[in-house]
């Protein structure tokens, strides 16, 4: 048997023909995903989960229709496709006006509410699905034995690639979606209807990944979490592809499949990773993507000016001492475990705020300060037996310094390129954490013990813990408080609404935008250590994409912008787990729910509608609300 | 006047002496909080939820209501709750049941990882722990606990019996596909060492995400080593996406064996039975062994439409165990409760001379059973024809070779 | 001539600022009228809110007696109004023969393609190129021609010879005349009046919103002094 570079070349061979067959989903999902981004500017966060759909609607058909997978095939897109419709007429079309983030949220929300509630109802665990009588059986190449369904699935999907192409770049109704989606408004002087075919677009996108979801039920089995791990693949691959380009999506679709497989070949455990990988260096070397073009259109818009005039610093402390005693007198009346899970959570969530809030630079790799630092200091703790305070110091300058290194890197774009690269970075620090010894893997890592604090102080006592927890926490959110209301701060906002002004005002504003990143960053580690400390574990959840979409609940749900929005938000929502935890997966419906609605109705959030609310009772002028628009194009003449 | 004193003493004394019955059956007769509480942690919703979940919650409470609801006067409380395969999660509600809600004892836990969590949170908060699903062996091995026991089967009862017989038959190169967590790395290294142990060899091994739908990735290097024997060191929906796809890629046709140690009846019921004819695997139940098994049974399917499982059935016996020795020992207090449920012999339908060791391993009887036909089948759940019974002193590791710190050597 | 276009106390707004404050005039089938002005006296925007590109309007557009105040960009195209934006908006995406061929037709009569390409020639040979690829002289032509296949008889211009060489303000004015002599009716938007004066049969001057004089094509000499201090000249 041969070796290439000590793999035998069957299975090399092999893997690269397995990482086509993926490549060929890949490329279908960011297909669907960079028309829809073209056309709309919307990143529908929704294509996973109408992946899983169309996977479900042929599984369902089959199961309660008798309904066999040819026509599922053209069945289960066409209904997917027209639910989403629905879903583009009554919510989306609103948010066309607004900045990206919101219409990333919504799709977010409905995303969380489609797999809750197909959890709930069958469990997620998921559903066998056969292969087809006619593509059973396979052929052996001599390398390796090639299933005919899994030949099946690059041949359709190599031919729905192509055929969606020529359409989009062959045909007249490709010239005007392409049209379209330069200029819109000259489009619809033209004489095009051009909402009616935004709808359509949709439709086709999201019928395309219900498409993908068919062919992939006999090979992946039909689980209602199919779509979300995936998805966070399949946008690596939109943004290396570039954004707006239909080849692109396509051919990084399949080269990405191809570059996974032969990872696997070589270096298994690499290979969930290597795609952000290439996303982080793409989008540092060549940002519009490999064959992209619509840059400007993803980096963020200058805003509209942003929200409250402060409080009086006489008023900030008092709120501030008056949150502190109820804080302190709260474990009599309420469990002390949830309170100090809400204030960890808390911490974390007015760390991420300092960047996204004030800062609008919305983070989707928070996650990685909160875990890292998690198991750091759990590891310093447990293995080095470190006191606690020196393991919490040791886990929060893990995650400074991981936000420098990051940061750097990331502060370089804006907008949802910025969201990218943190996204990518999370999730290989996601994926060290799965494969590391030190972490435990999926087992986590157990029995970090508490500890003598100071050497003097036993935290396993519960009231020592409670005190422990209630002083980092107040330490953080008074450090924070000061932060935003000092000049820093203030240059922080200015950066915040137009960079390019700042800097002609003489600011630095990388390094500014920089030091904001590595303190949230740090802030975020110190409440993971914390974490680690008080639940004696450190795991995956900590570290999970997922987690660092909680804290964008949380914070967008308190109030984006806001000093309190972040902490009332996190209350909640640690709240709702706890105590909707006999629920199970409704608990991820609600989420989703929530996510819908702020976007729709309450963007400045809880404690943003109660600022707005006391400024008309008070009738002084309304604060601008910290919305963020897209500048309507300058009045010509 | 020489009996009064000893009148007013024998008086006394014999004050003293009820005043002191008065106490001692206070203190004997003591159950904390009024209530025996006990939670069954478990997977309600993902990869083992048909092999534990609901069906666990729902066997717990026929425990509860066939030893009459009531232990020493006090109430028996059942609660259940979603780990949803996730430590945290697990481990945050397990500590909230004991911190906060009373509970006395944990049962099934269905998860290795945070078994071991709640095997460190029992034994430092003094209560019991009745695993009935966890298959790593250090629950009763490096993490034994006074008050923590396995009760069905462990991978060391899984694999070394199938690992030796497959050597016998002649089958010695092998090729192992683990899950990448406690359960799979424990069942990995035992399965290893039986191999090695009685002359075979392991060609390879590969790790696969938990939870991960499609294995091909993996089946391909095991496909490619030619080893005799594949042995899917992986259970659940892992397990059987791995068997369907070896048999899509041609692997069985190919000639390779393919065993997988950790097979329960939900398994067999989602595999079919024309690709799940033939294996043969040890079990710690089966419902239709004799009259008793089937009269539980027939209990259980009537509200879970399903039949019991081994660990389902598990969680009845240990809890029913519990109970019992609760009443022995006029206490809940864990350390008095695990002496008598070391104390007591287990006789019910589940296992027949069953026996509780220092290590907290519940030895008994194991099935080599082996999946009929489907022309053997008369009904849905007619699956198994059992080969054997193994007897409990075989199937599990010895007491010399355990190394659990509560063992004397 | 009947009135063809007729726009009463037009108001229009770019989100909270008020741009029109009542523009009141009337183009008749087959004239050309300009709209003259300074920067940011209204006059694009006027164009704008004829199509219906703008957020908010009031008042009142009417076509033949059809009120189009609150039509949409696409049933006001529909109509046979078409439009050609200053800045040309030529598609990049598209090839040349694209750009031209993309507006739909909206009533009978529109000019074939090889009429346009007598039209203007310079096209012929770049029907294959990018469409941005042209020269701003092209471009401009490609913008004209691509509305004229579409059938539409009222054209709206929004400044056409802005940044363009002599030689081609030249040809896009013999081009207006052609068009103008087979019956189109012309909305022309312009800040160089010379250009205008030519052209047109007559001239509305707008000034912060509002139309603030009427000069008929005769007399347009005659009232330079006007012109100059309205313009800045």
């Amino acid at each position: 048997m041969t070796t290439i570079f000590g793999v035998p070349s069957a299975v090399l061979y092999g893997q690269l023909l397995l990482g086509l067959i993926n490549g060929a989903f890949y490329a279908m999902l960011s297909l669907g995903l960079a028309v829809i981004f073209g056309m709309m500017n919307i990143v529908n966060f929704a294509h996973g989960a109408q992946y899983m759909m169309g996977a479900m609607g042929a599984w369902l058909l089959m199961n309660y229709l008798g309904i066999g997978y040819w026509w599922a095939l053209i069945l289960a897109p066409l209904i997917v496709g027209a639910i989403s419709i629905v879903i583009e007429v009554l919510l989306l079309r609103r948010l066309y006006k607004l900045d990206h983030l919101y219409g990333m949220l919504l799709t977010f929300g409905l995303a969380l509410m489609v797999q809750g509630a197909f959890s709930n109802w069958f469990g997620s665990s998921g559903q066998p699905y056969s292969i087809p009588q006619a593509l059973m059986g396979g052929r052996n190449l001599g390398f390796m034995f090639l299933p005919n369904y899994r030949a099946w699935v690059i041949a359709a999907s190599v031919v729905i690639c192509l055929g969606t192409w020529y359409v989009i770049e062959r045909t007249k109704l490709g010239a005007y979606l392409r049209a379209a989606t330069e200029n819109p408004m000259l489009v619809q002087a033209f004489g095009i209807r051009v909402p009616r075919m935004i709808t359509l677009t949709y439709g086709a996108g999201v019928g395309l990944a219900a498409l993908a979801g068919v062919l992939a039920a006999p090979v992946y089995q039909v689980s209602p979490l199919m779509g979300a791990d995936l998805l966070i693949v399949v946008f690596a691959v939109v943004v290396i592809g570039g954004m707006g380009s239909i080849m692109g999506a396509i051919v990084t679709g399949f080269l990405v499949g191809v570059i996974e497989g032969l990872t696997k070949a070589f270096y298994p455990e690499a290979s969930t990773t290597v795609v952000f990988a290439v996303m982080a260096v793409v989008l540092l070397i060549r940002p519009a993507g490999l064959f992209g073009s619509k840059l400007e259109a993803a980096q963020g818009q200058p805003q509209s000016s942003l929200s409250a005039t402060a409080p009086s610093t006489l008023t900030q402390t008092l709120i501030f001492l008056a949150l502190a005693c109820c804080l302190a007198a709260a474990p009599l009346v309420v469990y002390p475990g949830f309170m100090m899970k809400a204030m960890i959570f808390a911490l974390f969530a007015c760390a991420f705020n300092l960047v996204a809030g004030y800062g609008r630079l919305v983070s989707f790799g928070h996650s990685m300060f909160l875990g890292s630092a998690g198991y750091v200091c759990g590891h310093a703790a447990k293995i080095w037996g470190l006191p606690p305070e020196f393991a919490i110091l040791a886990g929060t300058a893990t995650a400074a310094m991981l936000g420098f290194v990051t940061g750097w890197l990331a502060i370089r774009r804006s907008g949802i390129y910025f969201a990218m690269v943190t996204l990518a970075f999370a999730q290989m620090v996601y994926f060290v954490a799965l494969q590391a010894r030190f972490t435990g893997g999926e087992d986590g890592l157990q029995a970090v013990p508490r500890g003598m604090l100071f050497g003097l102080i036993d935290l396993s006592l519960p009231a020592n813990l409670y005190g422990f927890v209630l002083v980092i926490f107040l330490g953080g959110f008074f450090l924070i408080m000061r932060l935003v209301g000092s000049p820093f701060g203030r240059v922080l906002k200015a950066i915040s609404d137009h960079d390019a002004r700042a800097q002609s005002l003489g600011f630095e504003t990388a390094r500014y935008k920089l030091v904001a990143f590595v303190l949230s960053a740090a802030l975020a580690g110190l409440a993971g250590s914390t974490k680690a400390i008080v639940s004696q574990l450190a795991s995956l959840t900590d570290v999970h994409w997922s987690m660092s979409g909680e804290v964008l609940l949380m914070t967008f749900l308190g109030g984006v912008g806001t000093l309190y929005g972040p902490l009332v938000g996190a209350f909640i929502v640690v709240a709702m787990q706890n105590y909707l935890a006999a629920f199970g997966q409704w608990v991820t419906v609600i989420h989703g729910l929530i996510f819908v609605l702020c976007v729709l109705a309450f963007r400045r959030g809880i404690v943003g509608e109660l600022i707005e609310f006391w400024h008309r009772l008070h009738r002084t002028p309304p604060a601008k609300p910290a919305v963020l628009h897209n500048v309507a194009v300058a009045p010509q003449e | 006047m020489q009996q009064t004193p000893s009148k007013l003493l024998r008086g006394i004394a014999a004050a003293l002496c009820l005043g002191s019955f008065a106490v001692a059956g206070q203190a004997a007769a003591q159950v904390s909080d009024d209530v025996v509480k006990i939670g069954v942690l478990t997977d309600m919703s993902g990869q083992y939820s048909d092999l534990n979940g609901p069906g666990s919650l729902l066997a717990a409470q026929m425990a509860a209501a066939d030893f009459g609801g009531k232990v020493l006067g006090k109430p028996i409380e059942i609660i259940g709750a979603d780990h949803q395969q996730k430590a945290d999660i697990g481990i945050g509600i397990a500590r909230r049941w004991i911190e906060n809600e009373k509970v006395d004892a944990i049962s099934d836990v269905t998860n290795s990882a945070i078994a071991l969590a709640v095997q460190q949170l029992t034994r430092e908060t003094n209560r019991v722990a009745l695993f009935s699903s966890p298959g790593t062996t250090d629950l009763t091995g490096k993490q034994c606990s006074p008050t923590g026991f396995q009760w069905v089967y462990d991978n060391y009862s899984n694999a070394v019996g199938p690992m030796k017989a497959l050597i016998d038959k002649g089958n010695d190169t092998f090729f192992i596909i683990t899950a990448d967590f406690a359960f799979g790395h424990s069942l990995e290294k035992i399965a290893s060492e039986a191999i090695k142990a009685n002359g075979g060899k392991v060609l390879g091994s590969v790790r696969h995400p938990f939870g991960a739908n499609d294995l091909s990735a993996f089946l391909l290097p095991a496909q490619a080593s030619k080893a005799k024997v594949i042995v899917l060191a992986t259970a659940g929906k892992d397990m059987t996406t791995a068997i369907k796809q070896a048999n899509e890629f041609g692997i069985i046709a190919g000639g390779q064996a393919v065993s997988a140690p950790v097979v329960f009846i939900t398994d067999v019921h989602a595999l079919g039975l024309s690709t799940a004819q033939g294996i043969s695997f040890i079990e710690g139940f089966y419902w239709d062994q004799n009259d008793e098994t089937r009269a539980f049974a027939k209990r259980f399917f009537e509200v879970r439409k399903a039949m019991p499982t081994a660990p389902q059935a598990g969680v009845y016996s240990s809890i029913r165990h519990y109970l019992k020795a609760i009443q022995a020992a006029g206490t809940d207090e864990a350390k008095a409760v695990a002496a008598k449920m070391r104390e007591l012999p287990v006789d019910d339908f589940f296992a027949k001379g069953g026996k509780v060791r220092e290590d907290g391993r519940m030895v008994h009887d194991m099935l080599l059973v082996q999946v009929k036909k489907p022309s053997e089948s008369k009904q849905p759940w007619d699956y198994y024809n059992v080969v054997a019974t193994v007897p409990g002193e075989q199937a599990f590791q010895s007491l010399a070779q355990s190394e659990c710190p509560l063992v004397k050597k | 001539m009947s009135e063809s276009l007729a726009v009463g106390n037009l108001q229009a707004w770019y989100g909270g600022s008020k741009v029109l404050h009542g523009m009141d005039f009337s183009v008749r089938t087959g004239e050309v009228v300009t709209l003259l002005g300074r920067n940011g006296a209204g006059k694009t925007t006027t164009l704008k809110s004829i199509m219906g590109l703008l957020d908010k309007r009031s008042g009142s557009i009417a076509l033949d007696g059809d009120e189009l105040i609150a039509a949409a960009p696409y049933d006001i195209a529909r109509k046979g109004i078409a439009f050609c934006p200053e800045e040309r908006g030529i598609f990049a995406s598209l090839s040349v023969r694209e750009n031209l061929l993309l507006p739909p037709k909206v009533a009978a009569g529109g000019m074939t393609v090889a009429q346009i390409l007598t039209l203007f020639p310079n096209l012929k040979e770049r029907l294959d190129s990018q469409g941005t690829k042209l020269s701003g002289g092209e471009q401009q032509m490609l913008a004209l021609g691509r509305i004229l296949h579409t059938g539409a008889r009222i054209l709206l211009l929004d400044e056409p010879t802005e940044g363009l060489a002599p030689v081609i303000i030249r040809q896009i004015g013999r081009t207006i005349t052609e068009l103008k002599s087979l019956g189109f009716t012309i909305l022309l938007v312009e800040q160089n009046v010379g250009f205008a004066a030519g052209l047109a049969d007559r001239h509305y001057i707008v000034e912060l919103g509002r139309v603030v004089e009427e000069i008929p094509g005769a007399e347009f000499e005659g009232r330079s002094g006007a012109l100059k201090s309205y313009l800045g000249l």
